[in-house]
């Protein structure tokens, strides 16, 4: 019999998993919204976090340090591939933009992890050392629940970064409307570079998450890319909000599934979803 | 031949078709005018079943009901189009071209021998089969329209719907491509379903006209009656058509 | 008489006398027999892909994952009912060509873009991958299991030869039978005027009766057969059947760079582009076969940026800039200049 604090227990490890799903997907649908480049590369940018960091924890650094230098390099790093190689995708325009976008973020990811399983191929965690915590009958890992409270807060600063500043509101614009952005004299090709950055980096703070609760790999690279693939598609590849309630609830069913019927399954079940949500709603995932 | 009866289609709000009727006979040349964003090719597109028509709308050829059909199984019934804005495979020869309309546009199925005598017995009909060899890309824009034309009449059609063919040609080319329509019916017996803004390109040739304004039918009749409708008039008075 | 039933069947008569007697100088040494066998069987992953993604611009990003079912198909029904493989084989490719044509009729029915089928097939390619190591009981989990089938040994016995020349030369009969069904659908038959037209102009193909979804269903169902069969032949050549030999990264990219780098449509690209690969691979084996995976990658995006209509077009296009002829002149392939005759 399974108890009703297990359930709660998971349910917990759930959204904690969900939200760096959420992480993920946002960092995706990102730079998608704005360039209709498919980021595949994306997975590679939360293990190059997640590793940057470890190793430097390894070298003495304090964690916290290490993490903020971790995301710092990871987003250094995602400027440099927007003026190179995102710059050469931004040459062609519309179908053909986004399937140079998703060969040559693809190419990108393969490159990237090539790379690394040369230097970095053990696994890598990020122990946070907090301890359970009890509440009411259910224990609940401090892990999770900062994994939980960190992704709100970087959620909610993303979201009131794009509702509430001018730069933010540009964005927005952008979104909906290249040419009208034009207009009224924003540089698409600058705030791209931004959010792209900005999408590195959030993706950076997905792989630290996941490191903090496990560990991390290179061989999570592309894992990571098809997690954020799915959460764009069941939440829409143009919706922020979508990306971060489809993150969630991927995250809570991967991780029920996963108690009670495996991990294979469970990870099926993700793809399947992803794939019922593209036969039904294709729409979704198109311009 | 074709019928319809009450043809509508919205988009979204707009309604751009609004309860039109017409009849197309067989032999005749009929010509569909109106000012720009009046829903000519919308009518098309709704006919030849590239958009679905609201509900009620009643669609027959050759006494078969057409709503339901699919675009190819429309054209394989006889019905084919040519576009206001030319698509001919431009990567294919103009050859390859007539060829296709001849291998697919009908329901029978024919032998490769008979569809390339096809496809070139339709390049000589429009004049092209100098050029069957040529890739179709690389031909004149006014070639690009007879040769979407021969691709039609490749495939031997019954009735076929012009969409602007005459639009940008040179009074010289657009006298020939007048003819060669009168000979569409008179050789061979295909009739004529016309949108055209060149009045000089209509009047000799078409039997019938029908005047279309924001997606009603406001007039039909000979050229001569269209040219003395006073609806007519104040529908292009003000309308800054060309 | 009959060459001109099958243009380009003369060439295609040379490309295989070259590949058979490619193996008699090395016939000793099972690593060059391997490095021929790769080649062919990229090839053939690689035109299956030229007929569904170069012909039809349906992207199927889970070549892998379709290999693998026709492998593993292949080598359960020929367990679970005690048959010859030969009979498992058909059946896995009926199987695969099925759930490709299937793929492709749903797209085509619902117009999904090139995107969206890229997208659509990579997510099922990661459920495959994930199935084969999760349905243990079927697959043997990540171990896998010997796989070594058709009894070549046998045959290689009594020829007197080593077993990786036989198969070599099965898997070459398949190519070949391959590149004949390719010639016959894309240059002689309606078939390859229909795609042509779909590729270039759906609206246009479908106004003038052509059954685009029928057609992009048939082109998934042909791909999927030869993926099946190459797959099955994949994990022949390896002994051994793991999942890690249908992982996207393993399969699909590796046929997507073949197919580039020979040349999308081009009727020789996938087995000029799975030489050019293989040929890389294999120096990279003897001297940085640690750095196989990033130099791959970074010929995925150079590719991509560069060299989009394949190496030999840009190669050709550059003489042309130098004003030197290549001989024969525009630089057709073999075959197109067979199909004017
Ligand atoms: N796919 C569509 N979606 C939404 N609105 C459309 C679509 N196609 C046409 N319209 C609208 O329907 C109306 C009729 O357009 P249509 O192209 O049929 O006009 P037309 O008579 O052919 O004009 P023209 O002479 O300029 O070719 C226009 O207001 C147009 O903007
Ligand atoms: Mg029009």
């Amino acid at each position: 019999m399974v108890t009703v604090s297990t359930l709660a227990a998971l349910a917990v490890d759930g959204l904690a998993f969900g939200a760096s799903l959420a992480l993920l997907g946002v960092g995706i649908t990102l730079v998608y919204g704005l360039g209709e480049v498919l980021n595949l590369a994306i997975g590679a940018f939360a293990v190059i976090a997640a590793i940057t960091a470890a190793l430097l924890v390894d070298g003495g650094m304090s964690l916290p340090i290490a993490i903020l230098a971790g995301l710092a390099f990871v987003g250094v790093f995602g400027l440099l591939v927007d003026r190179t190689l995102l710059s050469l995708v931004y040459r062609s325009e519309g179908e053909e933009r986004i399937l140079l976008g998703i060969f040559t973020t693809l190419g990108l990811t393969v490159l990237l992890e090539g790379i690394m399983v040369n230097y970095v191929s053990s696994r890598y965690s990020l122990p946070l050392n907090i301890s359970p915590i009890d509440v009411g009958a259910t224990v609940v890992t401090g892990t999770s629940a900062v994994s939980i409270v960190v992704t709100a807060v970087i959620i909610a600063v993303l979201f009131l970064f794009l509702n509430r500043t001018f730069l933010g509101k540009a964005t927005r614009t952008i979104f909906q409307d290249e040419r009208g952005a034009r207009l009224v004299g924003i540089d698409p090709r600058k705030l791209r570079t931004l959010v792209f950055v900005l999408s590195a980096v959030v993706a950076g703070l997905a792989g630290i998450l996941a490191a903090a609760r496990s560990n991390v790999s290179v061989a999570n690279s592309f894992q990571f890319t098809t997690f954020a693939l799915i959460v764009s598609i069941v939440g829409g590849i143009r919706s922020l909000v979508g990306a971060v309630v489809a993150g969630l609830v991927l995250g809570l069913i991967n991780t029920y599934a996963n108690f009670f019927v495996g991990s294979y399954f469970a990870t099926i079940i993700l793809f399947g979803a992803a794939i019922v949500f593209l036969l039904v709603r294709p729409e979704v995932m198109s311009s | 031949m074709l019928k319809a009866a009450n043809i509508r289609k919205k988009f979204g709000g707009l309604v751009a078709i609004d309860g039109v009727d017409l009849e197309i006979g067989r032999g005749e040349i009929v010509a569909l005018i109106g000012p720009n964003g009046a829903g000519k090719t919308t009518l098309f597109n709704t006919i030849t079943g590239v958009l679905d028509p609201e509900e009620d709308t009643e669609i027959t050829f050759n006494g078969e009901d057409i709503v339901a059909l699919d675009t190819h199984e429309i054209a394989r019934s006889g019905l084919l189009r040519t576009f206001q804005i030319v698509r001919v495979f431009g990567e294919m020869t103009v050859f390859e071209n007539a060829l296709a309309g001849a291998l697919f546009g009908s329901d029978e199925s024919i032998s490769q021998e008979e569809a390339e005598e096809r496809a070139r017995e339709a390049l000589a009909f429009v004049g092209l089969e100098e050029k069957a060899e040529m890739e179709a890309g690389n031909l004149p824009i006014a070639q690009q329209k007879q040769l979407e034309l021969a691709r039609t009449v490749a495939s031997d059609p019954d009735l076929v719907l012009l969409d602007e063919i005459a639009s940008g040609l040179t009074p010289g080319e657009i006298s020939e491509l007048s003819n060669t329509i009168r000979r569409l019916r008179d050789e061979r017996g295909i009739s004529v379903f016309w949108i055209e803004h060149i009045m000089d390109a209509i009047m000799g040739t078409a039997d019938r006209i029908i005047v279309l304004k924001s997606g009603r039918k406001i007039a039909e009749g000979t050229p001569e009656e269209i040219q003395n409708d006073e609806a007519v008039a104040e529908a292009y008075l003000g309308e800054d058509h060309s | 008489m009959n060459t001109d039933r099958l243009p380009g069947a003369r060439s295609l008569a040379l490309v295989g006398i070259l590949f058979v007697i490619a193996p008699l100088p090395v016939l000793g040494s099972g690593y060059y027999i391997g490095v021929l066998s790769r080649i062919l069987l990229f090839a053939l992953f690689a035109l299956a892909l030229n007929i569904v993604f170069g012909h039809n611009d349906q992207l199927f990003l889970f070549m892998g994952g379709l290999g693998g079912v026709g492998a593993y198909t292949t080598a359960l029904v020929a367990d679970s009912f005690g048959v010859t493989p030969w009979i498992g084989l058909p059946v896995a490719a009926l199987l695969c060509g099925v759930i490709a044509m299937s793929v492709s009729w749903v797209s085509a029915r619902r117009r999904f873009t090139v995107i969206l089928i890229s997208i659509l097939t990579l997510n099922l390619q990661l459920v495959f991958s994930e199935a084969f190591i999760g349905a243990r009981d079927l697959t043997g989990g990540s171990t896998g299991f010997p796989y070594e089938l058709f009894s070549l040994s046998g045959v290689a016995d009594a020829v007197g030869v080593p077993t990786a020349v036989v198969l070599y030369y099965l898997i070459l009969a398949f190519l070949l039978a391959g590149m004949v069904l390719y010639l016959w659908l894309i240059k002689s038959s309606r078939y390859g005027i229909a795609f042509e037209a779909i590729r270039e102009d759906e609206l246009a193909a479908e106004s003038i009766g052509i059954d685009v979804v029928r057609y992009k269903a048939i082109a998934g169902f042909i791909a999927g057969v030869l993926i099946a069969i190459a797959g099955t032949l994949l994990a022949r050549e390896a002994s051994y059947i793991t999942p890690s030999i249908f992982t996207f990264l393993a399969v699909d990219v590796i046929a997507l760079i073949v197919l580039i780098v020979g040349g999308i449509r081009r009727t020789y690209g996938p087995i000029v582009g799975a030489i050019i690969v293989e040929v890389i691979e294999a120096a990279l084996g003897t001297y940085a076969a640690n750095w196989r995976t990033a130099i791959f990658g970074g010929l995925l995006i150079i590719l991509f940026l560069y060299f989009r209509s394949g190496v030999i077009v840009a190669a050709e296009d550059l003489l042309e800039d130098w004003d030197i002829s290549l001989g024969g002149g525009n630089g057709g392939t073999p075959t197109e200049a067979d199909a004017e005759s």
